[in-house]
């Protein structure tokens, strides 16, 4: 008797789960690819660079403040030829034109050296005085909407 | 209408460093960085000083040595003796050019040997003349003498 009910319940729940069937079903979710041609990637140099910007920028500013440190290194060296050729010239000389010439030189190659080593703080007093934000030159920011 | 909620960001493409951290300001705030610019100035009258006391030097010497060459002639005595005074006026005049501007400054009414505060009055976005937070008053210094 017991048993006769149990099969039933089992059958009635079993009809059930028929009927639902497309209720209870788990159908696989669709996954949806968000790029797929996905990103290309920077190479590894140019990693570096993306790296030191922020992580999620672009290291352009990076590798140009790079290059100014590069250009920087070659005008000391220029200006200790200048010194150099300047001694030469001091002592092989006595024409007083190039004399004032080559002091005028060096005049003008320690003045560019120190305008070289004075551009940042330049930069941030002019972005100051002209957009009242010092590191709009030296941190510049590109509007974007992504 | 699917409603837009990008904001437009700014994008960081980093920043331009010093080409030596000496002589650079150590933040980008604005008392900073004027009173860097003002220290610059400062410095730069500091090596047109020494630079001075060099050349006064080394002139006095050309200027006794051409004395002693002279050799009675009235002329060379008149232009050495000329080099000698001239240059001691030039070194007086140096040292005493900071004083000189600051008076000037004072009686004009312009801070002169304030240039950080002239230009913190010009900037955009100058809130109001008198600053709530005093910044560091750092001026252009005297030479170090």
């Amino acid at each position: 008797m017991k048993k006769n009910i149990l099969i039933l319940l089992i059958t009635i729940f079993s009809l059930f789960l028929l009927a639902h069937k497309h209720v209870l079903a788990q159908s696989p979710a669709p996954t949806i690819v968000e790029d797929p041609f996905g990103a290309i990637e920077a190479p590894p140099g140019v990693d570096l660079l993306n790296q030191q910007a922020g992580g999620s920028g672009i290291g352009i500013i990076v590798f140009f403040s790079n290059l100014i440190k590069f250009l920087a290194v070659i005008a000391g060296l220029w200006t200790m030829l200048n010194f150099i050729s300047a001694g030469f010239t001091y002592i092989t000389s006595s024409d007083s034109g190039s004399l004032s010439k080559i002091g005028t030189k060096l005049t003008l190659s320690v003045v560019g050296l120190a305008i070289i080593v004075a551009s940042y703080t330049i930069a941030a007093v002019l972005g100051l005085i002209l957009f009242g934000d010092a590191t709009f030159i030296i941190n510049p920011k590109i509007p974007s909407p992504i | 209408m699917t409603k837009i909620t990008k904001l437009i960001a700014d994008v960081d493409i980093g920043s331009i460093q010093p080409v030596t951290d000496v002589r650079q300001p150590a933040n980008l705030q604005e008392a900073t960085v004027l009173s860097t610019f003002e220290t610059w100035i400062s410095d730069i009258i500091g090596v047109i000083t020494i630079l001075a006391t060099l050349f006064f030097i080394v002139y006095a010497f050309v200027a006794a040595f051409n004395w002693i060459t002279a050799a009675g002639d009235k002329g060379k005595i008149e232009q050495a003796r000329n080099r000698l005074v001239m240059s001691t006026l030039g070194l007086i005049l140096i040292v005493a050019t900071h004083a000189i501007i600051g008076l000037i400054g004072g009686i004009i009414g312009l801070e002169l040997l304030n240039p950080g505060n002239m230009i913190r009055q010009i900037l955009p976005n100058a809130s109001s003349p008198v600053p709530t937070i005093m910044p560091p008053v750092i001026t252009i210094s005297p030479a170090p003498f």
